[in-house]
Formats: structure tokens, C-alpha cells, sequence
């Protein structure tokens, strides 16, 4: 396997990972997220865990192969049935149906998280079909031939081992690598990887995108779909109001629209504290944007499950 | 009070909005845990509003709200959904339901969205 696509696979599975960690963590459960880490070919990428454990896995639809997979403990799925008030025993050696509805529940969430991050990494919607729950008795191999891409993350959910689990299809792989591979500057916080590391002389050629916000309003759902050609949404500001500037989405300062010529232009009038805001912008650039400019790119010669 | 039918696939999700609905002051009529049960139940119940998971095996939420509201254009929905599903808010919307509440929510929401259903 190239190191592009062991990074691709990292790359994604650390987004993931996180969000499966901010539901948990939501819930009020500690959680502490390692390592994504590759499993060789032929391992069992659940050979961990401990039994009798809980299991739920959702897959991709859509002609897409692969999914996601939340498996612990029974102990570790008490805990997290607990923490959505299923009201069960915390010392119980078996879930009781209450609790494992409530485990599958938080399962759903975690992996609906996981479907939302991955979307965001591919730049693309993820569709997959309702997560299905199983209590273990044997650790399960979950592999598939049609994707042989694995990753996992270990994640430790009040002292006990969850696993979460992707089965990466070929053609997601091939959409992050290409980008990474655009992408001269990608960085991944392993130590381990080769991957091209940053060189700060290139950050100050990156270019940013300066949004100047003339108000906003909050609209219902309801109201948005009522809006027709002619409505009128009052915005939050005076028209004397300073605007709002935002580097790359992040506020950066506030100024004053001008005409210069036919053309809007910003008075700048207050730059706020940045530190090395700057650069922390022009890393992200490079790390979101230009990767998910160049997957859009390669979609067009993305074959789904050659690999 | 209203008189309410509650659709998930989660036993764990069914208590805890027929829990909230109670809670509420209404009165749960039945349950069901996918769609076609779903639109079984709202045939036979005729329920004043139904709450309705979007995952759900058999046919998803989305659908059997659809052939409620094709059954009863005027069918009060709460629907109900998971993280990450808010794409499904318009479209939920413009198939005709009432209210949209995003799970894991507080129940004063879905005592909220209940109330405003029945207007």
C-alpha cells in the first residue's frame, strides 16, 4: 500500500474518530481517543476486544462498500446505556434490553457522527442504511473483500475499550489520497508517517478568503421554505453598522463598506488579537479546501471497488 | 391532550418519548418500530400526532411520512432524527411535517414540538 493512501486512511479515520468521541463525550461520558492505526491485511481488526462485547456497524449505500463499527465491552455498553438514562445497573455482567436499545441508540448517533465527518472529508454526502446491533459472545470478523482498506481507533470510554472500526471503500481512499497528494503540505500528527511535513516559508503565499458579513437573520424552517421571489428578510444590522470581516470563516476584525468605483469595498477598522491566527488559517486552507478541491477533481477517474 | 403515536426502532427511544409525551400531558395511543407498522398504526389509530424516527428498517421515516400525509394531508408529524441527519430537516418539511426535533434533545423540546403540532 502507498503511504499516500496510508495516510488517507489516517486522515479519515482521525476526523471520525473525534466525532464519535464529541457524542460520547456529550453524553457526559470520559473518553479518551488513541491512535488511528491501519489493520494488516487478514487481521481482525476487533481481535482486541473484549468479550462478551456489544456490536453496531452501519454500511454504505449507494453502490458504495464499506461502513463504520462501534463494538466494547458489555461492561463499556452499560456505561454508555447509562449515560443516556436507560436507568440499568452499571455492575450487571449482561445488557438487558433496555440497555441495549439505549447502547444502539448512542450507537446511532456515534456512527450518524462518523457518516457526517466522513462526509465532510470527501466533500460529498456518505448515505448508509440503519445501524444494526448485536451482542457478542465471540469476537466477529468483520471484514469484507470489498474493502480492504481497514482502520481502527481505540478509544477508552470510562476505563473501558471501545473500537471504532472503518472499512474504508477503494474509492474514498483514492478521492483523500489524491488530495493529500495535491496537497504539499498535509500534516498528520503521527510521528510514524512520512508524510510531507510543513515548511512555514510556503504558509504566507497561501491564499485566504476574506468574507465581509453584512448582517444575518433567523429564519424557522417553516419561514425559509415560505420564502417566494420579491420576500424581504430584515437583517440583524443598521445600516450604518460597521461590518463583520472573517478570515476563512474565523472573525478576524470589522470595517466599513465604501464604493470604490462600481465596486463594494471594506474600510478596515478593527483587526481583533490573532496571534498566529494567520497561519493557523492558511494550514487549515491548505489542509481543507485544496484537498477537497483536487477530490472533486479525481472523482471523474475514481473507479468504486477496484482496489 | 393529544392523542399521540410513537414510531422508532430503538425500544430505548420509544420509552423515552412516550415517557416525554406523558410527561407532557398527553396520551400515548401506540407505538410502532419501523415504517410500515408505522403507517399500519396511523390508519387504525387515527392519532391526533405521531412522532417519527427518520433510521428506521422496512421503510425509513421519510417514506411513511409521506404515505401518512397521503393518507391525511392535514396528519400532525414530529419528526424525530440523529445527529448528522439535519439534511433531512427541509425535506421532511416539505413532505408536510409539522416539527423536527434532533435527537439526543431535552424534554421540554419534544413536549414543545407536541404542543405546537396541536396548535
Amino acid at each position: 500500500m502507498s503511504s499516500s493512501y496510508a495516510e488517507a486512511q489516517l486522515h479519515l479515520a482521525q476526523a471520525t474518530s473525534r466525532a464519535v468521541a464529541d457524542v460520547l463525550t456529550g453524553l457526559g461520558v470520559t473518553v479518551e481517543v488513541g491512535k488511528p492505526a491501519l489493520a494488516p491485511r487478514g487481521s481482525n481488526p476487533l481481535e482486541i476486544l473484549p468479550m462478551p462485547g456489544v456490536m453496531s456497524k452501519v454500511a454504505y449505500i449507494g453502490g458504495v462498500a464499506g461502513g463504520n463499527v462501534i463494538a466494547t465491552s458489555v461492561a463499556g455498553a452499560n456505561v454508555i446505556a447509562a449515560a443516556m438514562g436507560a436507568g440499568n445497573d452499571l455492575a450487571a455482567t449482561e445488557l438487558s434490553d433496555i440497555a441495549q436499545s439505549a447502547f444502539s441508540e448512542a450507537a446511532n448517533q456515534m456512527l450518524a457522527s462518523a457518516s457526517a465527518a466522513t462526509a465532510a472529508v470527501l466533500g460529498r454526502g456518505v448515505e448508509v442504511d440503519p445501524p444494526e446491533t448485536t451482542v457478542l459472545e465471540s469476537i466477529p470478523d468483520v471484514n469484507d473483500v470489498a474493502t480492504p482498506h481497514v482502520t481502527r481507533v481505540s478509544l477508552t470510554v470510562a476505563g473501558e475499550t471501545c473500537l471504532f472500526v472503518q472499512l474504508v471503500p477503494q474509492s474514498f481512499v483514492m478521492r483523500v489520497s489524491a488530495a493529500l497528494e495535491e496537497s504539499e503540505t498535509f500534516v498528520f500528527d503521527d510521528d510514524d508517517l512520512d508524510g510531507p511535513m510543513l515548511d512555514s516559508g510556503w504558509v504566507h503565499e497561501t491564499p485566504l478568503r476574506l468574507d465581509a458579513e453584512l448582517g444575518s437573520a433567523r429564519l424557522t424552517a417553516d419561514e425559509v421554505l415560505g420564502l417566494r421571489d420579491g420576500a424581504v428578510v430584515v437583517l440583524d444590522r443598521a445600516v450604518d453598522d460597521p461590518v463583520e470581516l472573517y478570515v476563512n470563516g474565523t472573525p478576524y476584525g470589522a470595517g466599513r463598506l465604501l464604493l470604490d468605483g462600481d465596486e463594494w469595498a471594506v474600510m478596515i477598522e478593527e483587526i481583533l488579537p490573532q496571534g498566529d491566527q494567520l497561519e493557523s488559517e492558511a494550514n487549515e486552507t491548505v489542509n481543507d479546501d485544496r484537498v477537497l478541491d483536487s477530490v472533486e477533481e479525481s472523482i471523474e477517474v475514481d473507479t468504486e471497488g477496484s482496489g | 391532550m393529544a392523542r399521540v403515536l410513537v414510531v422508532d426502532d430503538a425500544l430505548f427511544m420509544r420509552k423515552v418519548v412516550s415517557d416525554a409525551v406523558a410527561a407532557g400531558g398527553h396520551e400515548v395511543v401506540g407505538e410502532a418500530a419501523n415504517g410500515l407498522e408505522a403507517v399500519d398504526r396511523f390508519k387504525e389509530l387515527r392519532p391526533d400526532v405521531t412522532t417519527l424516527d427518520i433510521t428506521m428498517p422496512e421503510k425509513d421515516g421519510l417514506t411513511a411520512l409521506r404515505e401518512i400525509i397521503a393518507l391525511d394531508p392535514g396528519a400532525r408529524v414530529v419528526m424525530c432524527s440523529a445527529l448528522g441527519q439535519e439534511s433531512k430537516v427541509l425535506e421532511a418539511m416539505k413532505a408536510g411535517a409539522k416539527y423536527f426535533v434532533v435527537k439526543p434533545f431535552e424534554e421540554s423540546r419534544l413536549i414543545a414540538a407536541v404542543n405546537k403540532a396541536i396548535g
